[in-house]
């Protein structure tokens, strides 16, 4: 589950980032506005000033130069002396005309003066007072003590900060966590899928359609999986059916020639024509039944019985079993089996192993027919039980070899599927065939894995 | 009783490989052959004439030879030898001890089904016909007394030496292992007893052979086993 735990830390990452992104965003966009109102103050304040300074004595009275002094949204505005006496006025409300006592001012320079939001400049003569509509401002004093102030920009604010961060953070993991855990089974069914194991999520939350597909990709895969195998099985079912029907008839062709040619009633030409009945029965009976083997081995229906077994009387149980079944004057068989060789054990199916020898010595008698010497040897290492039978013939033709070095599954059995079942009867087991030619004639070593540790003697 | 006196009972239900099987025992030597197609022939023949020996068709018509052999073994036991022409018979046979004592795969030629079912007989009566003796040209084993009798004298074997020339001379013509005579010397735990093998066989020739150092009976296969030559063996 390495993937998942990647995509929670680039879940909870990129959830950082944009909590990171918004707080950026936010505080620039702040500090333009602040900067922005801040630019607008001193013309605020200088037209405040203007228009206070517009007001000037003409020798007779207080007058606005410029005509009025209401601009923009201001309705009314006055000039009161140090004393609190209306000088100069502008479209004030009746309501208003009065003395301004010194709490007055204090009052309405810090809130309202009826209602009106004023704002007042110093002037020469006195106080600028000038308003704007009632309800049109809101004014509100920002008084704090400096400790409070230093606390809040020092630590507050960025422990506000750090909190917001954190649970962002936090809230992201969880959805991680969320969303990882709905993903898991997901996860792990492709994980099935790929090495052909049948799953079955279900099919409930957000994920549910994607499950819904898996599923189907596995019910697929599964019918597909079956459909080869019994589309395998079927062959080689009918592989051993025809080889079944093909024996008992070549009974009878074997057993008849066979007792044609020991009748010694009868003349050697029938004798030799019986004989030749005889030998191509034995190649058919050999043929249909390495045919039915590799077939089998193949498709892996050949049932193995792995048990413990010692190769080194197998190689000279085998070996005798050559020798006994006769072989011509011209071949000698040698055995090469060092002592630290003989308590070897192996597990396997001894006898198929067996019969990958004898495929072997077989291969290398019908190949040399002016006779050869074969050896049957072997050697062991740490990993590894090597059975070799080397011959000192002909050595194999390249093509055979050529065919017999391409990967298995590659390998067409064309003519000698002796030699593939001997390849076939390796890998079952989990070793190797590699075959060569020496200096003069084969050498075929057959490499099985031993058990780590277990190589002791019985 | 002489092994070619046995009693065969073959069951096989192809009637040309039945007539042919039948006519291969009966040119080799066996005198008393009866035959049958179906497991009720079978079971009928097997009360009528007790064989000495069954050779079985693992498929029947009315069933198959796995569970005839059961059926007949419990009447009485007698060895029994499978005759199949499917690999997954063999696998069966091969795995599962079905007590069968061996198995000919089809298609067979003669000499082999002579020699396995002779193996059979010997393996299975072998006090009576192997005879209570064996001859080496001029050399004579007596199994009962266990003594060699030859011209220059009489000697006394031992068991073990007695036991492997004993396993020599059921496949006497044959090589047979290191492995398999030390079985037969000491049973399934055999191994590492070769070279005490050898000491044995070593005294077993000195009393059989007239010039033990040039072997003329008990033949040496070099890295492979031994063998008990025939008679008429060079």
């Amino acid at each position: 589950m390495k993937g998942l735990g990647r995509i929670l830390t680039r879940y909870v990452l990129s959830a950082a980032g944009v909590a990171l992104t918004l707080i950026f965003i936010n505080a620039v966009l702040f500090f333009a506005y602040l900067k922005s109102s801040l630019d607008m103050e001193p013309a605020f304040h200088r037209r405040l000033s203007e228009l206070a300074a517009s007001v000037q004595w003409t020798g007779t009275h207080w007058e606005a130069v410029g005509g009025s002094t209401l601009e923009g949204n201001y309705c009314w505005a006055m000039l009161l002396s140090n004393d609190g006496d209306i000088l100069w006025d502008e479209a004030l409300p009746e309501a208003l005309r009065r003395h301004y006592t010194i709490p007055d001012t204090a009052s309405f320079t810090r809130w309202y003066l009826n209602d009106y939001p004023v704002q007042v400049w110093r002037h020469e003569a006195g106080l600028f007072v000038i308003a704007q509509p009632r309800g049109s401002q809101w004014k509100q004093q920002l008084l704090m003590n400096t400790q409070s102030l230093s606390l809040l920009l020092d630590y507050t604010l960025p422990a506000l900060l750090i909190l917001n961060i954190a649970a962002a953070l936090l809230i992201a993991l969880a959805f991680g966590i969320r969303l990882s855990r709905s993903v898991r089974p997901l996860a792990q069914g492709i994980s099935d899928l790929a090495e052909r194991r049948p799953i079955s999520l279900e099919e409930r939350g957000v994920l549910g359609g994607l499950s819904a597909s898996l599923n189907r990709a596995s019910e697929q895969l599964q019918w597909q999986e079956r459909m080869l195998q019994k589309r395998d099985r079927t062959r080689t079912e009918w592989i051993a059916g025809v080889s079944h029907d093909i024996r008992t008839p070549l009974t009878l062709v074997l057993g008849e020639a066979a007792q044609l040619e020991a009748d010694r009633t009868l003349d050697s030409a029938v004798h030799a024509k019986a004989q030749t009945i005889r030998i191509q029965g034995e190649r058919i009976r050999a043929l249909v039944s390495d045919l039915n083997l590799a077939s089998k081995l193949e498709y892996d229906l050949q049932p193995l019985r792995f048990q413990p077994f010692r190769p080194a009387e197998l190689l000279r149980e085998t070996a005798a079993e050559v020798l006994n079944g006769g072989i011509a004057k011209t071949f000698s068989l040698e055995m090469d089996i060092p002592s630290d060789c003989e308590g070897l054990l192996l597990q396997g199916d001894a006898p198929l192993i067996g019969r990958a020898i004898r495929n072997l010595t077989g291969n290398s008698i019908r190949h040399n027919p002016q006779g050869c010497t074969i050896t049957i040897g072997m050697r062991r290492t740490d990993r590894l039980c090597k059975l070799t039978v080397a011959d000192t013939g002909r050595g194999f033709p390249a093509a055979v070899l050529e065919r017999l070095h391409r990967p298995p599954e590659e390998a067409i059995p064309g003519h000698g599927l002796g030699l593939t079942i001997v390849r076939q009867i390796a890998s079952a087991h989990g070793g190797t065939a590699h075959f060569t030619n020496l200096e003069t004639g084969t050498q075929v070593i057959l490499s099985f894995p031993l058990p780590a540790g277990k190589t002791g003697c019985p | 009783m002489e092994q070619y006196a046995r009693n065969i009972l073959t069951i096989e239900d192809e009637p040309q490989v039945r007539e042919l099987i039948c006519r291969i025992l009966r040119d080799a030597g066996y005198q008393h052959i009866t035959a049958a197609g179906s497991c009720a022939e079978a079971r009928q023949r097997f009360q009528d004439q007790p064989p000495d020996c069954v050779l079985l068709d693992v498929m029947l018509p009315d069933g198959d030879g796995f569970s005839l052999m059961e059926t007949l073994r419990r009447q009485r036991d007698v060895p029994t030898l499978f005759l199949s022409a499917r690999d997954a018979d063999q696998d069966r046979l091969r795995g599962l001890g079905l007590g069968a004592d061996d198995y000919i795969v089809k298609p067979f030629l003669p000499a082999e089904l002579v020699l396995r079912v002779g193996a059979v007989l010997k393996r299975s009566y072998r006090f009576s016909s192997q005879g209570s003796r064996l001859r080496l040209g001029e050399t004579v084993i007596d199994w009962d007394c266990g003594t060699v009798r030859s011209p220059r004298g009489t000697q006394n074997l031992t068991a073990k030496e007695l036991a492997i020339l004993r396993r020599l001379a059921e496949q006497r013509g044959r090589i047979v292992t290191i492995d398999a005579l030390c079985r037969a010397g000491w049973g399934e735990n055999f191994f590492g007893y070769e070279n005490t093998l050898m000491v044995h066989l070593r005294r077993l020739r000195s009393k059989i052979e007239e010039d033990p150092s040039h072997p003329r009976w008990l033949l040496t296969q070099r890295g492979l086993g031994y063998k008990l030559a025939q008679e008429d063996a060079p």
